[in-house]
């Protein structure tokens, strides 16, 4: 049995630029910490390599510190044998940061450059290394080349396939690539391990994105993980398991609340349990028509419960307001100045004639005169 | 509420007593008394009593304390709809604050009567009550240098006023809500924006997006870097596989094995061009030898043909020579004889030069002479005057009696014998008359017998008889000023050394004659000498030396000078006749010379000619077989020439294109070495390409851009928040002021239409305009326009406040809150005609209400009418 992992898209080195230090600490930390998971992963699963499907850099030139680090860590799992393959975030158009990789790498640390197969035990790893960002061609053509008759036949790809949406609407957003997607039976593979999709998907039985190991948005809020890997022998069907590798969530939900809805109740049912919230990003899509006050509650309950998160944001700005009478009379019962002032602001932002920025600065002010009349008559 | 009387104890001037104001009636009350009365005590008195805490110790409290200090009192007693009360507090040394009903029962006590009576002024010291007050000189609608707290007090209570009139007027303002909710949002709205909608220096929002900006400019300079890494990286990757063409192998044996063809192809075209040269420089060698043949063969016919004509030439030039030296002969005698008349010529003319010059050495010897003559004449003239003018200056040194002291001389004799007619005809006379040889003396000396004056007391000697005192009395003389006036005389006389006046007189006269002559003869100098004595005399050392020099043209014969330049001028053309014939002459004798010395060298170069063609020539039998052989050797070598050229062409016909051959020799070693100065450049190029990538690599410029994008995208995120809620805030306060102006306008109706009735007793066809913020009138409107508030005079404004509180206080009473109008020394500012308005606007008030007017200006006041309560002031016991 030959038993190997299969992932993709580490993408060491990217600086999450739009979050806070902290969160941004945390996010870089979990993200360096996947190389160790990923060793013991194989170690968990009995697999002796690790094949890294392209983009394990963030950049073509990361900083040296970077490279450093990651092969120190492939260092220290001395007992796995990591193949790097450049993708397209790390082609080879990033000569330096292969040459200093061949200089500095250790011995356990293979790196598939070009096209020629490498040899692990029984099988030839077939690679199809980027060129350059947008190659614009199928470079997985040539991993028709021939091995040694009963050899495993092991390819390694970067790439959209040309017809993600056949995939079903898991895929449906998927890069809109040149690999063909029957690239394994083509060229007689035993598997082809893709890289450069975030999520998991199954191609066909012997065809794997593997997605990345630790997510770094929402656009593929699932549990980062990596594909074992299990081949029987030459012809014979793989064995394919995600395992585990990721430390942060990312959760993103959308609700469609009504006037008539306790949202408080609803967004904190739908909120993660408490002892993964600290590991978790986590957004809201608000849409919906809404009373002021439930809006203000809304935001509110939100407010407060954003300390338990890694992070968490939510956008309101899909959300109608309702022109709520209990709302009006909060802030001023008696129909006088305040009361009009509020209702020519309801009125404003509920106003079809006026652009949606406009009626959202109309709402804007509307929740602000309630937290004012709220605050005075606190 | 209505005031019907007033007591106060112990309070500022009235320690220990009590003073009383009774009798208040409805409408209006005038308590006027003079300055120093204590109105004022009354008015703070009533202000504690409604407005001061009981237990209060406040420096406006103690302000109420008498010197003597002890318990201050006041007390009021009021009527309400529900009966009659009486108010009572006490401060500082006793507290206690009371309120008793008609029948005396207390029904409040402290607290509960500070709470009883603060419900009957509304609500305590920023009720309404507090806008009936008017004090002495208090014109502005608010007090002047009224803390912005007591303005908002007032603010308030002025709110309040018509929140009790118009019952749901905070309903429609929103009141204090709304203010407060406004000043919220206006706050919140200038932490982020200005007026204009800009962001705020130093707030968020501009934080954000300097923070933008920042990360802006961070990114693209990063994002510069990054495309200079991605355009390295790509250069190196062209430099790169450039390289490996040109060292890939093979690449290098293809050029060096063209390189080796293209020089064999040379070095053979090389060769067989060695060839043609040899065959052509045989080719050349026979032309040679075919050339010297010919040259040989014409020589032989030019020595012939030059022999011939020497012989002909060496005739032609010794006839030739033979005719110029009898020319030559002929010219030279002639000459000769030209020579002697020049200078027979000459020796005439110098003759006739050496007489001219004599005669004008002799004219001008004589013209010298005569002008040193006169010169020293005149010098002679000059000297003689000089001497006599130096003469008389010394005459007239000695004459020192000048006009000036001539005068003074006159003067002070004049004023001497002044002294001494008036001395004269002074004193007394006595006759002495001597009969024996006794005799009179006087200061020891006798006295002659006669007359004698008597100018002074002076006593004399009556020789045996004794003394005698002659006294003039009042005929007594001054002698001392006859004694001045004659010493200043003499010393008039001895300054200038005379004797007398006489003498002077003379002197001065004779002084005035001898500056006269000077006068003449200084004018005399002058004529002879204009230039000075001294240009004379240089005149004349140099008409000296000029003589000196001509004297040697003295001489006693005078010739003729007309004659003397005839005769040199005769001369003079024999001399040049007689040159111009020599000169002639001489030309032709050289021209003579020349052409015989020059047909004397032709004739001698045509015999050398001759000589040297004959011995060339020689034997003439023997010439002829020498050019035969000549004729045949030429012969020969033209044969010879011909085939050695034709050798020559044959060779050159299969010669391969050396040019060709060095081209393509050049053009293969060229490539090769481009080839090489190529990978060379290459190798550098790839290591500077290297370096900078390693360099930008080891910044980590793309992770830093990445991230700075991300933080860039984060402030802008930020900022457009900021945006958006300033946005927000912007239109909600604009929406809460629109509606709270909206219900303004309806909140000022009322006042408007109370003070109207009031500003028409002042002012015909007058309106007051309202500030919506400070809820005061900010202006009056007549005739059409419409004047500030602080443009207005003084009485006026003091009359629109008061009509003001009139107004307000009219809308109190409505609701059925009557609160009585105090007024304290107001109206300060108003005419005649005004103050009398302003009565009827207080009695048009007091209709309703109770007014008191506390005022010192008993005769202006008169004019309000209205009732005059009792005053009592009584010592306490």
């Amino acid at each position: 049995m030959f038993r190997f992992i299969h992932t993709s898209d580490l993408h060491l080195g990217k600086p999450f630029g739009r979050h806070s230090e902290d969160v941004r600490g945390r996010l870089r930390q979990a993200r360096h910490g996947v190389l160790d998971r990923l060793a013991n992963a194989a170690r968990e699963t009995g697999a002796g390599i690790v094949l890294l499907a392209g983009d394990t850099f963030e950049q073509e030139t990361p900083a040296p510190a970077i490279t450093r680090q990651a092969l120190n860590a492939m260092r220290q799992a001395e007992d796995i044998i990591w193949v790097l393959m450049p993708g397209n975030h790390d082609s080879l158009v990033a000569s330096e940061l292969w040459q200093t990789i061949a200089r500095d790498k250790p011995d356990n640390v293979v790196l598939a450059l070009d096209g020629e197969p490498i040899v692990l035990g029984a099988a030839y790893i077939l690679p199809a290394p980027c060129t350059t960002r947008n190659p614009g061609r199928d470079l997985t053509v040539d991993m028709a080349r021939a091995t040694p008759e009963g050899a495993l036949r092991i390819g390694l790809g970067h790439g959209g396939i040309h017809d993600f949406a056949s995939l079903g609407s898991v895929a449906a957003e998927g890069p809109s690539g040149t690999i063909a997607p029957d690239r394994a039976a083509l060229a007689g593979l035993d598997y082809l391990g893709l890289g450069d999709w975030h999520g998991q998907i199954r191609v066909s039985a012997n065809t794997w994105y593997s997605g990345t190991p630790e997510p770094d948005s929402f656009k593929h809020a699932h549990a980062g993980t990596a594909l074992a890997v299990s081949l029987a022998g030459a012809g014979a069907a793989p064995d394919v398991n995600p395992v585990r590798t990721g430390t942060i969530h990312w959760q993103r939900l959308a609700f469609d609340l009504m006037p008539q809805d306790d949202v408080t109740e609803l967004v904190a049912g739908r909120m993660p349990p408490l002892d993964l919230r600290r590991d978790t990003f986590f957004h809201m899509d608000v849409q919906g028509r809404l009373g002021v006050q439930q809006v203000q509650q809304l935001r509110l309950g939100l407010e407060r419960a954003a300390p338990d998160f890694l992070n968490l944001t939510y956008d309101l700005g899909a959300v109608r307001l309702e022109h709520n009478t209990s709302d009006l009379d909060a802030i001023d019962p008696s129909g006088g100045a305040l009361r009009q002032a509020a209702e020519a602001l309801a009125l404003r932002a509920q106003d079809a004639d006026l652009s949606a920025a406009d009626r959202q600065i109309a709402a804007s002010a509307l929740s602000q005169l309630f937290s004012f009349v709220a605050e005075q008559d606190a | 509420m209505k005031l019907r009387s007033i007591s106060l104890s112990n309070m500022r001037k009235f320690a220990g007593q009590t003073a009383t104001i009774s009798g208040i009636s409805d409408g209006v009350n005038v308590v006027a008394q003079a300055n120093e009365f204590g109105k004022s005590t009354f008015f703070d008195a009533l202000h504690a009593l409604f407005f001061l805490k009981y237990g209060s110790s406040t420096r406006e409290v103690k302000a109420l304390q008498p010197r003597a200090g002890g318990a201050v009192r006041v007390s009021a007693e009021i009527e309400l709809p529900k009966g009659r009360f009486t108010l009572e507090k006490s401060f500082l040394a006793q507290k206690r604050a009371l309120v008793k009903d008609a029948k005396g029962t207390i029904i409040a006590l402290d607290d509960e009567a500070e709470n009883w009576i603060a419900q009957l002024m509304g609500s305590g010291l920023e009720g309404p009550a507090g806008l009936l007050w008017v004090r002495q000189g208090i014109t502005a609608l608010e007090p002047a240098g009224s803390s912005k707290t007591e303005k908002d007090s007032l603010l308030g209570a002025r709110r309040n006023l018509l929140s009790s009139v118009a019952g749901e007027i905070d309903m429609i303002t929103g009141g204090r809500r709304m203010d407060r909710v406004i000043e919220a949002a206006t706050h919140a709205l200038a932490r982020l924006a200005t007026a204009t909608g800009k962001p705020v220096v130093k707030g968020p929002w501009k934080e954000a997006e300097l923070e933008a900006e920042a990360h802006a400019l961070r990114h693209e300079e990063l994002d510069r870097a990054c495309r200079d890494l991605t355009t390295a990286l790509a250069q190196r990757r062209e430099v790169t596989t450039r390289l490996a063409q040109l060292e890939a192998p093979g690449a290098q044996e293809t050029l060096t094995l063209a390189l080796e063809q293209a020089q064999a192809a040379y070095d053979a075209a090389q060769a067989h061009a060695d060839k043609v040269a040899q065959a052509e420089a045989q080719a050349k060698l026979r032309q040679l030898e075919l050339d010297g043949a010919q040259a040989k063969l014409d020589g032989l016919i030019a020595t012939a043909q030059t022999f011939n004509a020497a012989r002909t030439a060496l005739d032609l030039a010794t006839k030739v020579h033979s005719d110029a030296k009898g020319r030559a002969d002929t010219a030279h005698s002639a000459m000769d004889k030209a020579q002697a008349d020049l200078t027979e010529a000459g020796t005439a003319l110098k003759a006739a030069a050496d007489a001219k010059e004599a005669a004008q050495q002799q004219a001008l010897h004589r013209n010298a002479a005569e002008k040193h003559d006169q010169l020293a004449d005149l010098v002679t003239q000059i000297d003689e005057k000089r001497c006599a003018l130096e003469a008389v200056h010394s005459t007239f040194k000695g004459l020192k009696v000048t006009p000036e002291a001539l005068i003074l001389i006159e003067q002070t004799q004049a004023a001497h014998a002044r002294a001494k007619h008036e001395a004269n005809a002074g004193g007394v006379t006595i006759e002495l008359s001597y009969e024996g040889a006794g005799r009179v003396a006087a200061s020891g000396v006798p006295l002659e017998s006669g007359p004698h004056t008597i100018a002074q007391r002076q006593v004399f000697d009556l020789e045996g008889i004794g003394r005698m005192t002659v006294d003039p009395g009042a005929a007594a003389v001054d002698m001392a000023a006859v004694e001045q006036a004659f010493l200043r005389a003499a010393a008039a006389l001895g300054a200038v050394d005379m004797p007398d006046v006489g003498a002077a007189r003379a002197a001065a006269t004779q002084r005035l004659e001898v500056a006269s002559e000077i006068a003449l003869l200084t004018r005399l100098i002058e004529t002879l000498a204009p230039q000075g004595i001294e240009a004379v005399q240089v005149e004349l050392d140099q008409a000296q030396a000029a003589l000196a020099v001509l004297q040697g043209g003295a001489a006693s014969v005078v010739e003729d000078m007309t004659v003397l330049a005839t005769n040199f001028e005769v001369a003079q053309e024999a001399e040049q006749a007689a040159r111009r014939a020599y000169d002639s002459l001489r030309d032709t004798r050289d021209a003579a010379r020349t052409r015989l010395a020059q047909t004397q060298a032709e004739r001698g170069a045509g015999q050398n000619a001759f000589d040297t063609a004959a011995a060339a020539y020689g034997d003439p039998t023997t010439f002829a077989q020498r050019q035969a052989n000549a004729a045949r050797a030429h012969s020969s070598a033209q044969v010879t020439a011909q085939d050695a050229h034709a050798t020559v062409a044959e060779i050159r016909r299969a010669a391969p294109d050396l040019i060709t051959a060095q081209a393509d020799l050049t053009r293969a070693k060229t490539v090769a070495e481009n080839a090489r100065e190529e990978r060379n450049e290459l190798r550098t190029r790839s290591a500077d390409l290297s370096a900078t990538i390693r360099a930008r690599a080891e910044d980590g410029v793309e992770e830093k851009r990445d991230e700075v994008a991300g933080l860039l995208q984060a402030a802008q995120e930020r900022a457009a928040r900021f945006a958006h809620e300033a946005a927000g805030l912007s239109l909600l306060v604009e929406a809460l002021r629109a509606k709270r102006g909206a219900a303004q306008e309806a909140y000022f109706g009322p006042v408007q239409e109370e003070l109207a009735p009031l500003l028409a007793l002042l002012h015909e066809d007058a309106a007051l305009s309202f500030d919506p913020t400070s809820m005061l009138p900010q202006g009056l409107a007549r005739g059409g326009a419409e004047e500030q508030m602080e443009m207005l005079s003084g009485g006026t404004q003091e009359q629109i406040a008061i009509l003001t509180r009139l107004a307000f206080a009219r809308l109190f009473a409505r609701q059925g809150k009557p609160m009585p109008i105090i007024l304290d020394d107001a109206l300060v500012y108003s005419d005649d005609t005004r103050i009398m308005a302003m009565f009827t606007a207080l009695h048009r008030v007091a209709a309703d209400q109770q007014v008191i007017v506390f005022s010192c200006r008993q005769m202006a006041f008169a004019g309000l009418g209205g009732v005059c309560p009792q005053v009592d002031v009584v010592q306490d016991r």
